[in-house]
């Protein structure tokens, strides 16, 4: 397993990108599927960990099935395994890869039923399921040095931090300077010291996971639960406040955030992803108000629909984000002055687009679509 | 049935327990009625459940590997049961053996005062079969024994193996017969005997006898056609006097061979079986007792007419005419290759002339006696033992007539006989309990048999989950018992009756229970329960051993599952008393503190005691006016260390001045609070 990829990006200043050029690659449409439930592919994940050269599996979830494709050839999206969920009323919305000790690639998909399934596709069994979200989860993150904490965003106003390995709920951060309505989606920093969170309530928060309990409730505590010992359970931490909460950036639902290095990469249905700077990188100093610097916005036309999410490749070099005609936007992140964007389009590709997706090398662009169609574009 | 307690009681403690005794009878009174009716209708109206009936039968007869399951045709069933008549228990297996058990001899009419009761009579079986061609036939020596009249005792058994039945160079089993003779020891020869002498003699006679003997004997078969036999059977019905005991007897008039009847020495001599019987009339009467363990009564009668019928046919009479201490049973014949005595309890009737002196054969007076035996075919292989046990009976009738006279009965092979019957033959007992008091103890004797409905079980297992699966009205357990087996009975409280719906709805509100009157319960069958061959569950009957204390009060909701209110997981067994629902303030706590943090027009020494004071007034969740001046003191005890280390005194003083200029605290209660902080000793 191939050391996991941002920690590229924590050198990254904004120094760098005026200094650095770099030129957005052109990408030619070759194949599109329909995945046969009709209904929103709300999510593609492409697996990273194996690595920029080897494998290129794809995961996408709509409806109340998650699927698993193979990309590695040029111009093929080849399904390999087919999870359906007993449930039909089921909807999956969100699906994140990570891995076990063995290196056995897990798959945790989540979505209205309020439970988290979590995959083991090596060798296609169910792994676990982590239950108690009050409501529908919208978002799944892992951390990015620990691939057994999960962070999910729910409808319930809280985010959950859960230990997969031993299967705790770490803890439930909520409360009262927690979102105020449905949690959107959730990212963590290169160094896992710091949760970004944005909501229906307009606010983005970050949330400090080196505060000493969470800590130590994260790193030891759940580490040594045992799973088989049904005589006590975990005693969940509550974090009430978080440590950055800014409403200024977007007045409306703020839908996907992004950390790139210190900086964040935000989007609401407001046809824009703003790029702005929390103030909480002061060291020494209390805060005494909490400001947000901005400092790029990308312009992304026909984007006024909630719940659509942008991506960036391994080198945050490329961000790419769709629209709600078909259209996907590329911008490269690594140009100073005024961000250039490229568009493509395919005649045929014209529902909202929920998803796009870079594969690890940057080589290959996945389109998830409304009209459950998947479009893949590869680099010339 | 017998109260519990002492006759001597006084007359209010015996009302007391009369009363219980009502008690325990009204409890019983309903089930055992309900299950008097059932039993009287099931008898009239059997009724076939289609239910998991697998407990009845033993772990290793499984029905699907019997091979003729597979293949059976409706048609065969006249033939089967055609064959069954045949058919005489382990008949094919060689490793089999026949067992001989003798149980009692008696004499009939004891006319003479001569024959008393010590006189020892001896009776010598032999075993008759064909040697090497069919019409010659060797004689076996298997044994002798010894009696004394009226002796019921049970004697060590007879183990023939069913190898030696058979002749090596004659492979089909054919014409071999027992053959029983039986003859009075004379008074001087037992007197004589010292019983170690008799064994040694005993075992060389074994040496001499089981070498095979020719026999001069001729066969020439001939078989009494039945009509013949029923006018012979009622002849002697007429002019027979015998035991009443045996239900279902059978007078067989058959063939017996004279022997000479002056042996003065015991069996041993060659010449014996060489020498030429003498052609006799004689009775054989074979009495055929109901066997304990045969299910149905009445079937087994039927089965042992024909059986017996079979029997006299094959019986042949050579020798009409003469003495009558020799009764020869025929094991085999010809036509098929199964024994035709079947396992059951045998009477053999003798007539044996009164004077062994007496040489006039004019007129001579008979001694009715009859030997009876059971005969079994077991799985056991033979012991060596068998073999030299076959002393023992005369060794015992000896040492009984010295006993009697000692007025010791008991002998080491009594108690062994009591105990091999009492392991075969174990009444069951039912102690039927209420509120832990045995009122009644009931004694079931056939120990498989349902006491409620009369179905014979094979087994204790079988017996214990029948008793708790048909008849739910009753709760029954196993009492572990050495030779016994020991149930006790109570009244299942937790029998719902009145239920009539699916039993998988017993736990849904509102239908479940039915309200206006007895309902019949809906048969409920869809669902046959499968088990893979490997999890079938082990069989054991212990299960039944769990004390009526243990059971512990279930109610509906016992498995209900309830959750953290935060957290939504399961509240965990260990956790159901704790409480996660009390109010959690500490986000108030910290909350506080950032708020007064957030104030610009205070300094920091005053910040901190609002914090301090703050977050204590929270937590003692102080509501009166009446309460400032206690608390004042308290938190002066609590925080004078942080207040003398950060030097707050000034900052609590002008707040105890704000407290006492709002009228809530005095002068001196404002003394007393820094005179705490101050006190540098505490």
């Amino acid at each position: 397993m191939d050391s996991l990829p941002t920690s590229s990006a924590s050198d990254f200043e904004l120094e760098d990108v005026t200094s650095s050029s770099f030129a957005l690659p052109k990408f030619k449409y070759t194949k599109y599927i329909k995945e046969d439930h009709k209904k929103p592919i709300y999510c593609v994940q492409f697996n990273n960990h194996f690595g920029k050269d080897n494998q290129k599996i794809l995961a996408s979830v709509g409806s109340n099935r998650a699927s698993i494709y193979d990309c590695t050839e040029v111009g093929s999206i080849t399904p390999i395994q087919v999870y359906v969920d007993p449930n039909s009323d089921e909807n999956f919305y969100s699906c994140v890869w990570t891995y076990t000790s063995e290196y056995e690639s897990l798959l945790a998909i989540a979505g209205a039923k309020a439970c988290i399934h979590i995959l083991n596709v090596t060798n296609g069994k169910p792994y676990r399921s982590l239950l108690g979200h009050g409501d529908s989860i919208n978002d799944l993150k892992f951390h990015t040095s620990k691939p057994e904490i999960l962070f999910s965003a729910s409808k319930d106003h809280s985010i959950r931090i859960w230990n997969i390995a031993t299967v705790v709920c770490v803890a439930i951060l909520a409360g009262m300077d927690g979102h105020r309505d449905e949690v959107l989606g959730v990212d963590i920093n290169h160094d896992g010291s710091l949760l970004l969170s944005c909501g229906m309530d307009h606010a983005v928060k970050i949330w400090d996971l080196e505060e000493e309990t969470l800590s130590e409730a994260i790193h030891a505590r759940s580490y040594s639960h045992s799973p088989i010992d049904k005589v006590k359970s975990f005693n969940t931490l509550n974090v009430y406040s978080a440590k950055f909460s800014t409403r200024d950036i977007h007045t409306n639902y703020v839908d996907c955030v992004r950390w790139i290095g210190e900086l964040v990469l935000s989007k609401s249905c407001e046809n824009v992803i703003v790029c702005w700077k929390p103030d909480i990188f002061k060291k020494g100093s209390i805060i005494t108000e909490q400001k947000a610097l901005i400092l790029y916005t990308y312009t992304v036309p026909n984007s006024t629909i909630w719940y659509i999410r942008f991506s960036m490749d391994m080198d945050f070099n490329i961000l790419v984000a769709g629209n709600q005609i078909g259209n996907v936007f590329l911008y490269s992140l690594r140009v100073a002055k005024k961000p250039r964007a490229e568009r493509l389009s395919h005649p045929a590709c014209n529902s909202a687009v929920r998803q796009v997706c870079l594969s690890p090398d940057a080589k290959v662009l996945i389109v998830a679509c409304d009209d459950s169609t998947i479009w893949r574009w590869d680099k010339l | 049935m017998e109260f519990i307690g002492n006759n001597h009681v006084n007359s209010k403690l015996h009302v007391h327990l009369q009363k219980d005794y009502e008690k325990f009878l009204s409890s019983f009174e309903r089930p055992a009625q309900i299950y008097r009716v059932l039993r009287e209708r099931f008898l009239e109206q059997p009724i076939f459940l289609n239910r998991n009936l697998s407990y009845m039968r033993r772990q290793n007869d499984n029905p699907r590997t019997i091979p003729s399951r597979s293949k059976f045709n409706l048609g065969e069933i006249l033939e089967y049961c055609r064959d069954e008549t045949e058919i005489i228990e382990h008949d094919r297996h060689s490793d089999s053996c026949l067992k001989i058990n003798f149980n009692n001899f008696s004499i009939t009419n004891q006319t003479d005062s001569e024959w008393t009761e010590d006189t020892i009579w001896e009776a010598t079986l032999a075993l008759k079969r064909p040697d090497n061609s069919p019409a010659k036939f060797e004689n076996i020596n298997l044994g002798t024994f010894s009696f004394l009249p009226k002796d019921s005792e049970n004697t060590i058994p007879l183990t023939i193996p069913f190898k030696s039945l058979k002749t090596h160079s004659v492979p089909i089993l054919q014409q071999t017969s027992l053959i029983f003779s039986i003859k009075r020891l004379p008074q001087t020869a037992i007197s004589s005997h010292s019983t170690q002498e008799y064994d040694t003699e005993i075992i060389t006679q074994n040496e001499i006898d089981l070498t095979p003997v020719k026999s001069v004997k001729q066969s020439n078969g001939e078989v009494i056609p039945n009509k013949s036999y029923s006018k012979v059977k009622s002849e002697h019905n007429n002019s027979d006097e015998r035991q009443s005991n045996s239900k279902k007897r059978k007078e067989i008039e058959t063939n017996s061979y004279q022997k000479p009847t002056k042996r003065t020495k015991l069996v041993r001599s060659k010449n014996r079986s060489r020498s030429t019987p003498q052609k006799s009339q004689n009775t054989i009467n074979i009495s055929k007792q109901k066997s304990s363990q045969c299910p149905n009564p009445k079937a087994i009668e039927s089965i042992s007419k024909q059986k017996t019928d079979i029997l006299l046919d094959k019986i042949r009479n050579l020798y009409p005419k003469s003495s009558n201490n020799i009764v020869e049973l025929k094991l085999f014949n010809n036509k098929s290759e199964n024994c035709l005595l079947k396992k059951g309890k045998y009477e053999v009737y003798f007539s044996v002339p009164e004077s062994e002196t007496s040489t006039d054969q004019d007129s001579p007076k008979l001694i009715r006696c009859s030997l009876s035996f059971a005969l079994s075919w077991t799985n056991d292989p033979p012991t060596t033992r068998d073999l030299t046990d076959i002393s023992t009976p005369l060794t015992r009738a000896i040492q009984k007539r010295n006993n009697i006279a000692n007025n010791n009965t008991e002998t080491p092979h009594n108690k062994q006989a009591k105990l091999t019957d009492q392991l075969t033959n174990t009444p069951t007992i039912y102690n039927f309990i209420y509120e832990s008091n045995t009122y009644q103890q009931t004694q079931q004797n056939s120990r498989f048999e349902c006491p409620l409905c009369s179905l014979v079980c094979t087994h204790d297992y079988s017996l214990l989950q029948h008793l708790n699966s048909t008849h739910p009205r009753l709760d029954f357990r196993y009492i572990p018992s050495d030779n016994l087996t020991v149930v006790d009975v109570r009244v299942n409280s937790e029998y719902d009756g009145s239920f009539f719906g699916d039993p998988k709805e017993l736990g849904r509100q509102g239908i479940a229970l039915w309200r206006f009157g007895p309902i019949r319960r809906r048969p409920y069958t869809s669902i046959i329960h499968y088990s893979a061959r490997g999890r079938i569950r082990e069989e054991n009957i212990t299960e039944f051993i769990r004390s009526f204390d243990d059971d512990c009060q279930q109610f509906l909701g016992m498995d209900r599952v309830f959750f953290h209110s935060r957290t939504c997981h399961p509240i965990l067994p260990s956790e159901i008393n704790s409480d996660s629902e009390d109010d959690n303030n500490e986000w108030l706590l910290s909350q506080t503190k950032k708020l007064i943090n957030d104030f610009t027009d205070v300094n920091r020494d005053e910040k901190e005691i609002m914090k301090l004071w703050n977050i204590y007034m929270i937590q003692k969740k102080v509501v009166g006016d009446c309460h400032i001046a206690v608390i004042c003191s308290e938190f002066a005890k609590k925080h004078r260390e942080i207040i003398r280390e950060q030097s707050l005194t000034n900052n609590f003083l002008a707040h105890l001045i704000q407290l006492s200029d709002q009228g809530l605290i005095t002068i001196d209660h404002i003394h007393e609070s820094l005179s705490i902080i101050n006190d540098s000793n505490i």
